[in-house]
C-alpha cells in the first residue's frame, strides 16, 4: 500500500529526512516514533504529497505521489498535525466540503458522513461549530474528516497530541479500531501510544531509519537492555559484584552507589536471571531489598535511541566499577562454598503482568538453592518446578 | 548524520534552481501576456461594443473611415482652459469634457493613428512652447497637425455652440452648449490636415491688390497662413511680367485690386477660366465699370454689380438703430441669410455662423453663362439697403427712400459652367474623376472680406470656397447624438433626501442586520 | 473545474462567515453610500455621471479597489498556511491550481457582489424618476469585476509570499498601488517614440484599460483580454509560489 524508497529530503544544508526506505502492507499498522524534529512530520508530509522529496520515491496505493499525485491523493486520508479545521464551519459542513473535494456524490456523502459521526462518536455533534468543539473532540473531528471518503490509506500526524490522558485514551482506541480496515500510518513522540496501536515500529531519528519492525523484533534486537537490578546488603559489595559476574548468561555486572547499607547491582543478561541472582544472594547470605528484572521495553530502546545511547557503557557511572565476565567462569564456580544441603526453598515472585499466567495468585516456584547442582545443564530461563499443586 | 556526498547536489542549489525555474516560468507567463495583450489591440482581431445608450463610444462610420485612411499619425493638441467667467463655466466645462471624450474614444479605438497631447495648466512653460510651435494665438483650441499641416478647432466656433445666455445680473442665465459639434469638426478637421493633395493658389499682383502675406488691416497675411496650413501653395501672379496664367494654377484669386487689369492679362484670365479655371474675385471699390476692373470681369459669369454701396443700420450707444455712419458699411449677415443648399455655405448655415462685410457692393442677377449655373450665396438682411452716392459721388450712409432700394442684395455669388469642347474638338476635356470640367467663379463683392481685419469671421466661408474651387471637398455631416441625462431634482421634493438616506444609511443597515444575523446564528 | 467550484464555495461560505467579510461589506457600504451622494449633490443629480463615478471615475472607487483585495485575500493563504488548513487543501485530491483559481474567484465574487449594491442606488434612482442607462451600468460592473480579478490575484500572490495576514495585506496594497500609478510610467518614458512608448503603455497601463472602454460603458476585447491576461500572470504565479514554498 505504501512503498517509499530512498526517501530524502533537505532543507537547504539541513537533511530532514534521510534515505527513508519502508514497506507497508494493506491492513498493516505502523508508527512513525521519534523525538520532535526527528523528521516524522516531514516525512508525512512527503507520503501526502504535500512537500517534494529531494530524492527518492513514494507510492501510495501503486500511485507515484508526486507523478501521479492526484490519484495518489484519493487513496490517501490525511490528519495533519494540529488537526486545521476550518473553525467558521459546523462539523457537517466541513465534513461535507471533504465528501465535496473527494468527489462523492451527495447520497454516499450523507451516508458516509452519518457513518464516520458515529465511528467517532460526534454524531450529536454534527451541528456544532467546530471552532467551539474541545480539543479531544476537534482531534477526533479531524479524523472523521480523515475517514470521510474511506481512504485506502490514513496517515495521521500525532494524532494525540495536547489531549489529556482520558482523550488520548479514547482516540487511541478508535485509531486500533480504524486499523482493521486502513493501511495506517501514526506519529508520535509518546511511546506507549505507538506501542499500544502499532503492529509495526518505525522509529526514527535524525531523519534517519534508526530501527524498523514489530515491538517484539525490536526487543530481541535490543534484548542486551535487559538487566537485572539487585539491591542488597553484603559485606563486599566488590566481591559480590565479582560472583554474579561468573552467573552464567551474565554480560557484564555495573556496581552502583551504596545506598545506606545497601549496595546496588545492574545485572546485565539477555534472560531473566532473577532466580540465579537470587539463588545466589541467598546461598551467600545476602540481605536483598530489591530483585527486579527490567524488560526490554520499546520505551528503553526508543529513549536509547533518542538519547544517541549507543552502548551502555556510557550510562554507567564513571567511577563505578564494572566486572566483565570472566573468560572462563568455571575456576571461579569452584571455589563458592557451597552451603547447606540441597534442600529446595519455596520463594514468593511476583510474576510480571504480562506473564501468561494470571496475575491474581503468586505463583510459587520451587528453586533447588543449590544453584549450581546441575548448573550448567539446566535452563535458567525456566525454574526447575513451578506451581504449588505439582510441588 | 549529514551525508554530505548525497546532499551536496541539492539544499541550496535546488532551492536557488527552482527559484530560477519559477522565474523563467514567470519570465514566461509575463511574455505570453505581453503578447496575448498584444495581439489582442491588433485591429482585426479586437471587438468593441458600445452598450451606452446614446453611444457616446461609437465614432461616426465616416469619422472611423477618415481615421482608417489616416497613412501617419496625426498629433492632437489640446488646449483646454477653464472659462474665466462664471457665466460661461459649466457650458465650457460640457463641451470641453464632450471633446476629450471624444477624442479620448477615437484614441482607443485607433491607438496608433492618433497621439493626443493635452497641455494644461499643470505645465504652462510646455503649452506656450507647443503653442508657438504651433504659431497658434488662442486657447480653447485643438489643434491638429500632420506634418506641416495644421487644422485649428475652437471650442467656442467650431467644436460646440453655444447658448450664451444672459450675463445681466437682474436676470442671469448661465451660457448652455446646446450643440456639440466635435465630432463633425474633429472629422473635417483630420480630412484637412490628411489631405494629401496641395493645390496651387495664385493671387493676382501688380494692381494694387491686397498684400497676400502683410499683417495690416486690409491684408491677407492671415489668409495665407490659413491656406498654407490647409496644404495650398501660394504664389503670385502678375501678367504682364508673369504671362498666361500658370498650367498648375488651380486656384487665381483676385482681391480688391486698385487698377484695371490690361487688356492682355484679362484676355489671359478669360482663356484660362473658360479652360476650367477657378476664379475667386472680390470686387474693388471703385463703382466704374471700365475695362479690366472685377467687376467687368465677373460680368462674364453673371455677376452684375450694382452702383452703390450696401448699409445696415447700426445701433448708437443708446441702442436704437442709426444711419448716417460710415459704420453702416460694416456689418454682419447670419445665417438666415445664406444659400443652405450649396456646400460652400451649407456648413456655416448649420453652425449659425456670421459673415462680416465692410464696403459691400450688390450683385444683379445676370443670368448663368451657357449650360452653367448661378447661384447666390449670401445676401444682405432686408433691413440693408443700397446707398447710393449722390451727385459729388459721396455716400451720406443714410436711407434715402426716394432714390435708394432696400431689401435683400446679393453680397456673394458663384457661377459654374461646362467647359466648352476645344474647336476641333467634339468632347470636353476631362477631370482627373472622369467627369467634365467645369470652370467655377466665385464673386464676393467686398474687397475686404478676406483681409485680416474680418478673417478670423470669415474664415470658414472663405476656405470652404476656396476649398470648393479647388475642388477639395471636407465636409462631413455626422449626426451629433448627444447623451441622455438622468436626472433627479435635487431641490424639490425629498428624491434627494430619500436617495441619500437609503444610501447612507438604508443599506448600511440592512446589511448590518444581515451580518448580525449570521453571527447569531453560528454561534454556537 | 470541479476543484475550482468546491474551494469557491468554501470561501464564499468563508468570507460570509467570518466577521472581516461582513465589516469590509459594511466599509464600502458606507464609503460608497458616503461618495454616491456626494456625486449625486456635484453633478446636479445626473444620476448616470454619478453612477459612472462611482463605477470607476472616481478616486474613491480605485481606493475600495486597491484596500479591499488584500484584505480579502489575505488570510485565504497565509492564514491557512500557519493553520495548516493548506496541508489539507494541498493534499486532497484537487489541483493546486484549483485552489488558487477558486480562492480568487470567491474573493472577486465578494467584490462584485460589493460593489454591485450600487445598482440598489441605481435602482432607487430609478424608482424616483430617472432614465437609466442600464447598458452602460452593466458594463462599468463588468469592468469593475475585472479589475477586482486583477487586484484580488496580485492579493493572493502576496498572500503566498509571507505567512502574516498583516505583511501580505500590506504588500498587496503595495503592488496594487504600484498597479495603478504605471500610468507615470510615461512620464518616464519621455524619451521614447511616442508610438514605442503608448504601445508599452498599453501593456501595463491599468486605469486607461478601464476608463477607456468599461467606465465608459463600452466593452472591448483588448481590454477584456489585458485584464484577463495580468489576472492569469498573478494566478499562475500564486499558483508556481505555492509550489515553491513547499522547497522552502
Amino acid at each position: 500500500m505504501i512503498t517509499v524508497s530512498n526517501l530524502t529530503r533537505s532543507f537547504g544544508t539541513f537533511t530532514a529526512v534521510d534515505d527513508l526506505s519502508f514497506h507497508l502492507d494493506k491492513g498493516e499498522v505502523a508508527g512513525f516514533l521519534g523525538v520532535n524534529g526527528a523528521g516524522k512530520t516531514t516525512t508525512m508530509r512527503m507520503l501526502t504529497g504535500f512537500l517534494p522529496a529531494t530524492r527518492g520515491s513514494v507510492q501510495i496505493a501503486g500511485f507515484d505521489v508526486m507523478r501521479q499525485s492526484l490519484e495518489a491523493r484519493k487513496h490517501i486520508g490525511y490528519l495533519p498535525e494540529g488537526v486545521p479545521l476550518y473553525g467558521e464551519h459546523r462539523l457537517r459542513e466541513m465534513l461535507e466540503f471533504q465528501a465535496r473535494l473527494h468527489g462523492l456524490p451527495r447520497k454516499t456523502a450523507n451516508q458516509r458522513i452519518a457513518e464516520v459521526l458515529d465511528r467517532v462518536e460526534l454524531s450529536d455533534r454534527a451541528e456544532h461549530l467546530i471552532g467551539k468543539l474541545s480539543k479531544g473532540l476537534r482531534q477526533r473531528a479531524g479524523l472523521a474528516v480523515a475517514l470521510l471518503p474511506s481512504p485506502d490509506v490514513l496517515i495521521l500526524d500525532e494524532p494525540t497530541s495536547g489531549l489529556d490522558p482520558i482523550q488520548r485514551m479514547s482516540v487511541r482506541k478508535l485509531i486500533s479500531e480504524l486499523a482493521v480496515e486502513h493501511t495506517v500510518l501514526v506519529s508520535s513522540h509518546i511511546l506507549p501510544e505507538i506501542e499500544a496501536v502499532c503492529r509495526r515500529v518505525i522509529i526514527l531519528h535524525k531523519g534517519r531509519m534508526a530501527a524498523s519492525g514489530t515491538p517484539e523484533e525490536l526487543m530481541r534486537e535490543f534484548k542486551r537492555e535487559s538487566a537485572v537490578t539487585l539491591e542488597a546488603f553484603m559485606p563486599d559489595p566488590t566481591d559480590a559484584a565479582r560472583l554474579l559476574a561468573t552467573l552464567p548468561g551474565v554480560e557484564r555486572v555495573d556496581q552502583g552507589e551504596r545506598l545506606g547499607i545497601h549496595t546496588a547491582f545492574k545485572v546485565h543478561c539477555d534472560e531473566d536471571l532473577r532466580e540465579d541472582v537470587g539463588a545466589l544472594a541467598a546461598a551467600k547470605g545476602w540481605a536483598i531489598r530489591e530483585l527486579s528484572f527490567e524488560k526490554p521495553s520499546l520505551e528503553r530502546i526508543f529513549a536509547r535511541i533518542a538519547f544517541e545511547v549507543d552502548s551502555p557503557e556510557e550510562t554507567a557511572p564513571a567511577d563505578a566499577p564494572t566486572t566483565g565476565a570472566p573468560m572462563a567462569s568455571t575456576p571461579i564456580l569452584s571455589e563458592l562454598p557451597i552451603a547447606g544441603s540441597a534442600a529446595p526453598v519455596e520463594l514468593n515472585v511476583m510474576t510480571e503482568p504480562t506473564a501468561p499466567t494470571a496475575p491474581t495468585e503468586p505463583t510459587k516456584i520451587v528453586y533447588n538453592l543449590n544453584p549450581f547442582d546441575q548448573g550448567r545443564d539446566r535452563d535458567l530461563g525456566k525454574p526447575k518446578s513451578t506451581g504449588g499443586d505439582d510441588a | 548524520m549529514v551525508d554530505e556526498s548525497k546532499t551536496g547536489g541539492t539544499g541550496k542549489w535546488t532551492r536557488f534552481g527552482f527559484g530560477l525555474q519559477v522565474l523563467a516560468a514567470l519570465a514566461l507567463a509575463i511574455g505570453a501576456c505581453l503578447l496575448v495583450v498584444h495581439l489582442s489591440e491588433w485591429r482585426r482581431a479586437r471587438w468593441r461594443a458600445d452598450f451606452t445608450a446614446s453611444g457616446t463610444n461609437t465614432l461616426d462610420p465616416q469619422t472611423m473611415a477618415i481615421l482608417e485612411g489616416l497613412h501617419e499619425r496625426v498629433k492632437v493638441d489640446i488646449f483646454f482652459r477653464a472659462a474665466s467667467t462664471d457665466h460661461m463655466r459649466v457650458a465650457t466645462d460640457q463641451a470641453q469634457t464632450r471633446m476629450n471624450e471624444l477624442l479620448f474614444v477615437a484614441k482607443n479605438l485607433l491607438p496608433e493613428k492618433l497621439e493626443l497631447e493635452a497641455h494644461n495648466l499643470l505645465d504652462l512653460a510646455a503649452a506656450e512652447k507647443r503653442m508657438q510651435e504651433l504659431s497658434l494665438k488662442e486657447v480653447q483650441t485643438v489643434v491638429l497637425s500632420l506634418g506641416d499641416r495644421r487644422e485649428v478647432m475652437r471650442l467656442y466656433s467650431d467644436i460646440a455652440e453655444f447658448d450664451y445666455g444672459s450675463e445681466n445680473p437682474r436676470s442671469p442665465r448661465p451660457a448652455t452648449m446646446h450643440k456639440f459639434r466635435g465630432e463633425e469638426a474633429f472629422a473635417e478637421a483630420l480630412k484637412k490636415v490628411s489631405s494629401g493633395d496641395s493645390p496651387r493658389i495664385y493671387f493676382s499682383a501688380g494692381h494694387g491688390e491686397a498684400n497676400p502675406t502683410g499683417s495690416e488691416g486690409r491684408d491677407l497675411g492671415l489668409l495665407t497662413t490659413e491656406l498654407e496650413r490647409q496644404g495650398f501653395v501660394v504664389g503670385t501672379w502678375e501678367g504682364e511680367a508673369d504671362g498666361p496664367v500658370p498650367a498648375d494654377c488651380d486656384l487665381l484669386a483676385i482681391i480688391g485690386p486698385e487698377q484695371p487689369f490690361s487688356d492682355r492679362e484679362r484676355e489671359y484670365l478669360e482663356t484660362w477660366v473658360d479652360a476650367g479655371g477657378r476664379l475667386f474675385g472680390a470686387t474693388e471699390t471703385r463703382f466704374g465699370e471700365e475695362p479690366g476692373s472685377v467687376a467687368s470681369m465677373l460680368r462674364r459669369y453673371g455677376m452684375l454689380l450694382k452702383r452703390g454701396l450696401v448699409c445696415m443700420p447700426v445701433l448708437d450707444y443708446l441702442g436704437n438703430q442709426t444711419e448716417g455712419l460710415v459704420e453702416c458699411t460694416d456689418f454682419r449677415v447670419n445665417e438666415r441669410h445664406m444659400n443652405a443648399t450649396h456646400e460652400v455655405t451649407e456648413s456655416l448655415v448649420e453652425r449659425h455662423r456670421k459673415l462680416r462685410f465692410a464696403y459691400a457692393r450688390a450683385f444683379d442677377y445676370g443670368g448663368p453663362p451657357e449650360g452653367g449655373l448661378l447661384l447666390e450665396l449670401v445676401s444682405s438682411p432686408a433691413e440693408s439697403w443700397l446707398d447710393l452716392p449722390d451727385s459729388n459721388f459721396d455716400l451720406d450712409f443714410v436711407l434715402d427712400n426716394n432714390r435708394e432700394a432696400t431689401g435683400r442684395f446679393r453680397l456673394a455669388m458663384l457661377s459654374t459652367f461646362p467647359v466648352q469642347p476645344l474647336p476641333g474638338e467634339t468632347a470636353a476635356p476631362l477631370d482627373a474623376d472622369g467627369l467634365a470640367r467645369e470652370a467655377r467663379v466665385i464673386g464676393v463683392s467686398s474687397p475686404f472680406f478676406l483681409a485680416n481685419s474680418t478673417f478670423t469671421t470669415n474664415r470658414d466661408f472663405i476656405l470652404n470656397a476656396f476649398n470648393w474651387l479647388a475642388e477639395r471637398d471636407f465636409r462631413v455631416g455626422v449626426a451629433s447624438r448627444d447623451p441622455e441625462r438622468s436626472l433627479i431634482d435635487l431641490k424639490q421634493g425629498n428624491d434627494f433626501a430619500l436617495l441619500f438616506h437609503s444610501s447612507l444609511w438604508g443599506l448600511p443597515a440592512i446589511f448590518g442586520l444581515l451580518g448580525f444575523a449570521t453571527f447569531l446564528r453560528r454561534r454556537r | 473545474m470541479r476543484g475550482v467550484r468546491i474551494v469557491f464555495r468554501r470561501e464564499m461560505a468563508g468570507l460570509f462567515l467570518t466577521p472581516l467579510g461582513w465589516v469590509l461589506f459594511l466599509l464600502a457600504l458606507v464609503v460608497n453610500g458616503l461618495y454616491f451622494s456626494t456625486y449625486v449633490q456635484v453633478t446636479g443629480g445626473d444620476i448616470g455621471a454619478s453612477l459612472s463615478l462611482a463605477l470607476g471615475g472616481g478616486y474613491p472607487f480605485w481606493v475600495i479597489m486597491v484596500l479591499f483585495p488584500p484584505l480579502l485575500t489575505m488570510r485565504m493563504i497565509s492564514e491557512e498556511a500557519r493553520s495548516g488548513m493548506l496541508e489539507f487543501l494541498l493534499t486532497a485530491p484537487i489541483r493546486d491550481v484549483s485552489v488558487i483559481v477558486g480562492k480568487a474567484l470567491a474573493a472577486t465574487s465578494f467584490l462584485a457582489l460589493l460593489m454591485s449594491t450600487n445598482l440598489i442606488y441605481a435602482l432607487i434612482c430609478q424608482g424616483l424618476g430617472a432614465t437609466l442607462d442600464w447598458g452602460h451600468i452593466a458594463t462599468a460592473l463588468f469592468g469593475t469585476v475585472l479589475v477586482s480579478a486583477l487586484f484580488c490575484s496580485i492579493g493572493l500572490v502576496a498572500s503566498t509570499l509571507t505567512n502574516t495576514p498583516l505583511i501580505a495585506a500590506f504588500l498587496g496594497v503595495f503592488v496594487n498601488v504600484v498597479m495603478l500609478s504605471m500610468r507615470y510610467l510615461e512620464g518616464v518614458l519621455k524619451g521614447f517614440d511616442p508610438l514605442v512608448r503608448e504601445s508599452i503603455m498599453r501593456k501595463v497601463d491599468v486605469l486607461g484599460h478601464f476608463q477607456g472602454s468599461f467606465v465608459r460603458g463600452a466593452l472591448d476585447s483588448a481590454d477584456i483580454v489585458f485584464f484577463l491576461g495580468w489576472s492569469g500572470v498573478f494566478l499562475f504565479l500564486a499558483t508556481r509560489l505555492l509550489e515553491a514554498r513547499r522547497w522552502w
